[in-house]
């Protein structure tokens, strides 16, 4: 229960903290750090203790709850964010200086409330909706100078890219929830065919997977908290955290790990092409995420193992490196890498720091990379392991281009300040940590990294952690990495401007993001196109639109349903009918034809009139008098606004009229045709007699025509006496308006 | 002899009162307008407000209570159409709330606009709350009748002209349609009664299969333009755009939720034969999400936007009722209602705060003229972004809720392709809300000076209460409800149906019990129809 109390604390303080903060910074900034420092606290009190899990009723009906459950695999990405967290908020409070900082703290911790949502969610939905948390928090956090152009199209791109994964991710998770008839991540037994490739989507978007990688280095236009937090720590961690999560269920792996491979070097290799030191770090990520999916799509204990030691390894020596770049840019004004050096004079202790963090990172014994690596190799074999060495060394060289060249090489300028321990103690701290974790392994494997690899695979693993794992081939290749990284190091230089040359010769067409942007490009287009093809805006189109619309349903049901072929069930028409049909007809052509405007009402009056003598042809008097009266009414009414109308002008080109006169053809045959198909199915008039036999003992009358007016139908007549009324006093308005005119003009 | 030909029905008024209520505030408003001493709509305000809130009062206590008839069967009482009166009620007092500074700022403050919203109003009520096509037409005619006015309130405007008349003749010609449809069922079935069309098919599969068909695809024009659904939807952006913000609230919520509750009385009536209609209306739905989205994209103005984006939710709602329709077990009307009334809080809220960027006389509602918002008036930005984003169907808001609900009923029906279909348009849609999004957080300097009105009362309430709306705590309970209790007909497949008390017409009815059906039938539909 603490859980989601704790949970609903943090978006309670998301939102206290920013207002608090205007009363007091300094306390705000503590109170945010001292929630990030309690959830770690209540993390560490659990490590070594069974599973902890809740679940709360949300929509039972469709067995959705708010579920949570916190097994050792959970509770090592719950202790790392909120581990980071506490530091980062830290970090952020003096990172902003003297600006407002309480609205990036209240997203900060918003953040690490939704992600440790995600973390311990065991409904699928409880699961999307943290993810998609994070996502929008994300978005927040990289715009958070949201008046910057470019933070916005960043932030926009970040949210689309990982919107667009939450949206597959959803889709995969119902699939998923529907195929084994529960949401509960921990009781789906079987991950397969669509779910599978929907889910890993989502995953690969959010984790940064070649192809969907773009995106995070461009979140870089975040402040520097934000992208040590959510783009190498945490949030990116997310995808990773599922695919693991799910990895006991999981079919065809050898897909995602080999799509992990491909980030691996993919990223690597843009890494050194780079001279935004920020930009390294993020294409190192996406090159450390992509080993860590390849670790996991391979799903052996090994590599459970491994995977685990690398998410732990790399949070560490990753939330440092980020830190310590935005101070490199504070105390310099750059992140440009050639820009810098010589660094390590003003900045020793950040130097010193940079350097554990960078050889735990390379690899370098005995540092806590060092053992990631090793599990790694372990792991790996054959052809897989050939690329993993190959990223690995090119990871080296990364390592020494942010942790020698900005420091230790050149001069650098007099007004660089040197740091203070509050600013630089966070970063020593977690540097010190790769070492120390590295050496105290067996301890740190025991208690917190061998139940999270174990329940990673799914089953109890009994291998040991430790340094040194005696002379093996793991050990072999682990210097073959530093050796050929090291070598590889030197020429740093040459290989920056190669990658940098061949970048700049691909068109920016050929990538990923230019795809990406292409394909929202070709969605706005079609809307355009949409617009200009399907949304008319001019009224004689949207009524074109309509018949055509419905001759098209009609002629479908003709189709369907076959013309109706009997022709004529009803009574036999008498010469009288035939005349009547035969006027209306021809007063309603003639109506087409005649110019003028008083010619036309007249003769849409005729046609008018043969309706209502066709009424009482067929005994219905009542209907024929409000026939009569309606048809007056509107002859009245066309008369009276005339004077307000334009001149009656021909505005028609000729193939309009043509399109007008097949569409006026086909609707009038089509309803002739329905007519005559509703006689097929005549029903033998039966009120009429029912009128004329009730008129006498029912009204007490004998002229029908009468007792219907005034007695069957009285209260139809009432209301239409009331309608010609109000008609009426219509037409005296218009025609007062009128005299009224003509006061004023006479 | 006589006593038995005239039966005076018995008549419960409550539950008509609601109705009732409302149309009488709606008189006492027009009074008022005649002869108030002063020159201010501030008692026409108070009055039309509390007539609202006494209707929505009245129609609590309606909830839960048994299925039953009233006037000869013309009115109909059951939880949907309950359900969906109470969220028109609600639209109407949220959509007039706010209305009074802003017609102030446009110079538009006609009294009469209070009386004829409360008659759309009740002419909505009425739709929903029958299962007879005449009362739904009559209902529906008052209700557009009001709407084409209210349309050109903005009178000296030519945008608003437009909207009106362009509304009113497209809104004629589909009332033509539908009427039309009205007559062949009358013809089919000798009554205009909902349930004795549907009895009638049921009972006699491919009676007549032609008229049938032609009779619910005429109907089916008619509400298609009502509901919006391409390609009857055309009139929508332009009346969006050129109506004056508050009648667009109002229009998008009140007038929607009715079509819907109509249309799928008409649709369930039409289930025995839906093996004509369904494959139509799914080609149907996907082009209405797909083109109101797309369209939306594009636009340079936010209430035109918004109008295609009514389009798309306009599908997203369909999706729902055609889950429902094809598998009331699996699908829901809960959802139906659930969505509607999660959209009338989201589409009156974003309208709501456009409509404080008018500015003496115009309005200002481009991209352009929302910049800044956020430094200006912090509520209501806030607010829309709340709005936006529920529209778009993030989580953890409401919005999110129904579409998942949406998309779970229509995958568990058996109609993949609509669920599909309605995610895919779920993504496309989130770039042009996410446009508005950031057209609040751009600076204004550089930008186009622009002003808004200041804040008022009324339009904090509406948004306080809007952006309550989009919590979606709040529609859990309803949603799990509704799935149990709110059904048109579960009386389909336990054939409950058949023996609902329902207009004592019997199928082949005797001359004498005759008259009270025909009677008011033939002559009525004449005149409004001309």
């Amino acid at each position: 229960m603490f859980l989601i109390w704790y949970l609903v604390a943090c978006f309670g303080s998301a939102i206290v903290v920013p207002v608090f903060s205007n009363v007091s910074r300094k306390a705000a900034a503590w109170f945010a750090i001292g929630i990030a420092a309690l959830g770690f606290g209540w993390g560490v009190s659990l490590v070594g203790s069974p599973v902890t899990s809740i679940s709360l009723p949300w929509l039972p009906d469709y067995g959705i709850q708010f579920a949570f459950r916190l097994d050792s695999y959970s509770l090592l990405f719950w202790l790392l964010i909120t581990g980071i967290g506490v530091l980062v908020l830290d970090y952020a409070d003096k990172y902003m200086g003297e600006k407002p900082a309480g609205r990036l703290l209240g997203w900060l911790i918003a953040f690490m409330a939704s992600m440790l949502a995600v973390v311990s969610a065991d409904d699928a939905i409880t699961l999307f909706v943290a993810w998609e948390a994070t996502s929008l928090s994300s978005f927040a956090l990289i715009s958070i100078k949201f008046t910057d152009e470019k933070s916005r199209k960043s932030a926009t791109q970040a949210l689309l890219v990982t919107g667009m994964g939450g949206l597959f991710l959803f889709g995969g998770l119902l699939w998923a929830g529907v195929e084994n008839n529960t949401f509960q991540l921990s009781q789906i037994s079987s991950l397969s065919g669509l779910a599978l490739v929907l889910i890993t989507i989502g995953c690969f978007a959010k984790s940064a997977q070649w192809p969907l990688h773009f995106w995070l280095p461009n979140a870089m236009a975040a402040p520097t908290p934000v992208s040590s937090y959510l783009h190498s720590a945490t949030m990116v961690k997310a995808g990773v955290y599922l695919l693991g999560r799910l990895s006991p269920v999981m079919g065809f792996q050898p897909v995602i790990h080999w799509f992990g491979l491909i980030t691996a070097f993919w990223g690597a290799t843009l890494a050194l092409g780079e001279r935004d030191l920020k930009k390294i770090l993020a294409w190192s990520t996406v090159a450390a995420l992509g080993q860590m999916v390849a670790l996991v799509g391979l799903g052996t204990e090994t590599a459970a193992k491994a995977a685990v030691l690398l998410i732990f390894a790399h949070s560490l020596y990753k939330a440092a490196l980020f830190m310590g770049a935005g101070l490199i840019e504070k105390a310099t004004g750059t992140r440009d890498m050639t820009q810098v050096g010589g660094l390590a004079k003003p900045l020793r202790p950040l130097a010193i720091a940079f350097a554990f963090a960078g050889l735990s990172m390379a690899g370098f014994p005995p540092l806590i990379g060092f053992v990631a690596k090793e599990a790694a190799l372990e792991a790996f074999s054959g052809l897989s392991l050939a690329v993993f060495v190959a990223s690995s060394a090119l990871g080296c060289v990364v390592a020494w281009n942010v942790t020698y060249l900005p420091f230790w090489r050149g001069e650098a300028p007099e007004t660089v300040q040197s740091l203070k321990l509050t600013e630089w103690g966070g970063i020593g701290l977690l540097s010190g940590l790769s070492l120390a974790f590295g050496i105290a392994i067996p301890l740190i494997g025991g208690a917190l990294l061998g139940p999270a690899a174990s329940s990673l695979s799914g089953s109890e693993i009994a291998k040991k952690f430790s340094l040194w794992h005696g002379f093996n081939f793991a050990l072999l290749f682990s210097v073959l990495v530093l050796v050929v990284g090291f070598l590889l190091a030197t020429q740093s230089l040459w290989i920056r401007t190669t990658i940098e040359g061949v970048r700049k010769r691909l068109t920016p067409s050929t990538g990923w993001e230019t795809f990406a942007k292409n394909g929202l490009k070709a969605i706005l287009t079609s809307g355009w196109d949409f617009s200009r093809v399907v949304i008319k805006t001019s009224f004689r189109q949207h009524l074109e639109l309509y018949f055509v619309a419905f001759l098209g349903l009609g002629l479908l049901i003709f189709l369907l349903k076959g013309f109706p072929i009997a022709f004529w069930h009803g009574p036999t028409p008498t010469p009288i009918d035939v005349a009547l049909a035969v006027f209306a007809s021809l007063a309603a052509i003639a109506a087409l034809f005649v110019p003028s405007r008083l010619g036309t009402v007249t003769l849409l009056g005729i046609v008018g009139v043969s309706i209502t003598l066709t009424y009482v042809k067929f005994s219905a008097p009542d209907l024929g008098l409000t026939q009569v009266l309606v048809e007056t009414l509107t002859v009245v009414l066309f008369v009276l606004v005339f004077a307000y109308l334009p001149r009656f002008t021909s505005i028609s080109t000729k193939s309009q009229k043509v399109k007008d006169l097949a569409l006026a053809l086909g609707f009038g045959s089509m309803m002739g045709a329905l007519m005559l198909g509703v006689f097929t199915f005549g029903k033998e008039s039966t009120i009429s007699n029912f009128f004329a036999e009730q008129s006498v003992p029912g009204a007490k009358g004998s002229n029908v025509v009468n007792t219907i007016i005034v007695d069957f139908r009285a209260l139809d007549t009432f209301g239409e006496i009331t309608v010609l009324a109000v008609a009426a006093m219509g037409v005296h308005a218009l025609v007062r308006l009128r005299l009224q005119s003509q006061g004023r003009t006479g | 002899m006589q006593s038995e030909l005239y039966t005076i029905p018995s008549i419960d008024w409550s539950l008509v009162m609601p109705f009732i209520v409302v149309v009488i505030t709606g008189v006492i408003g027009l009074l008022i307008e005649m002869f108030r001493p002063k020159q201010n709509n501030n008692a026409i305000v108070l009055v039309s407000l509390a007539g609202l809130a006494g209707a929505f009062a009245l129609l609590i206590p309606q909830l839960g209570v048994t299925t039953t008839t009233t006037f000869a069967g013309m009115v109909l009482r059951d939880q949907f159409g309950v359900l969906l009166q109470l969220i028109i009620v609600a639209g109407a007092f949220l959509s007039l709330i706010f209305s009074e500074p802003y017609m102030k700022q446009r110079r538009i403050a006609h009294g009469e606009f209070y009386p004829m919203a409360l008659w759309a109003t009740s002419g909505a009520m009425l739709m929903v709350s029958s299962d007879n096509l005449l009362m739904i037409f009559v209902g529906l005619e008052v209700l557009s009748i009001a709407l084409y006015c209210l349309a050109g309130l903005a009178r000296d405007e030519q945008r608003s002209e437009e909207a009106a008349l362009k509304y009113f003749l497209l809104g004629a010609f589909a009332s033509a349609f539908l009427l039309y449809g009205i007559a062949f069922v009358y013809g089919i079935t000798g009554s205009t009664s909902l349930a004795v069309f549907m009895e009638t098919l049921a009972r006699a599969p491919g009676i007549n299969d032609l008229t049938v068909l032609f009779a619910i695809t005429l109907l089916l024009v008619g509400f298609g333009f009502k509901t919006a659904l391409v390609p009857f939807h055309q009139w929508t952006p332009d009346v969006y755009q050129g109506a004056p913000t508050n009648v667009t609230a109002f229009m998008s919520a009140v007038s929607k939720v009715a079509a819907f509750g109509a249309f799928a009385r008409v649709l369930e009536a039409s289930l025995p034969v839906q093996e004509f209609w369904m494959p139509a209306l799914i080609v149907i739905t996907i082009l209405t999400m797909t083109v109101g989205n797309l369209a939306a994209l594009v636009q340079k103005d936010v209430k035109r936007a918004l109008g295609y984006s009514s389009i798309a939710h306009a599908g997203y709602v369909m999706v729902a009722l055609l889950a429902y329709l094809q598998d009331p077990a699996k699908g829901s009307l809960g959802t139906v209602i659930t969505y509607l009334a999660i959209y009338t809080f989201m589409t009156i809220g974003s309208f709501a705060v456009l409509s404080l960027t008018a500015v003496n006389k115009s309005e200002g509602t481009r991209y352009q003229d929302l910049y800044g918002l956020w430094n200006r008036a912090p509520l209501a930005a806030g607010c829309l972004v709340l709005f936006m984003v529920s529209l778009v169907g993030v989580p953890p808001t409401a919005g999110f809720l129904g579409k998942f609900q949406i998309f779970q009923d229509a995958m568990g029906a058996g109609l993949p392709l609509l669920a599909i279909a309605l995610a895919i348009n779920s993504f496309v849609s989130a770039y042009y809300y996410l446009q508005i999004v950031r057209a609040v957080f751009v600076d204004e300097e550089g930008a186009l000076r622009v002003q808004s009105a200041p804040m008022n009362a009324g339009l904090r309430f509406a948004l306080v209460i809007c952006a309550v709306g989009v919590m979606p705590i709040l529609f859990a309970p309803i949603l799990s409800q509704g799935k149990q209790t709110v059904t048109l007909s579960k009386m389909i497949e336990s054939g409950a149906f058949l023996q609902r008390p329902v207009a004592s017409v019997p199928l082949n009815p005797e001359p004498g019990e005759k008259v009270e059906q025909i009677t008011p039938s033939a002559p009525l539909s004449t005149v409004t129809g001309n």
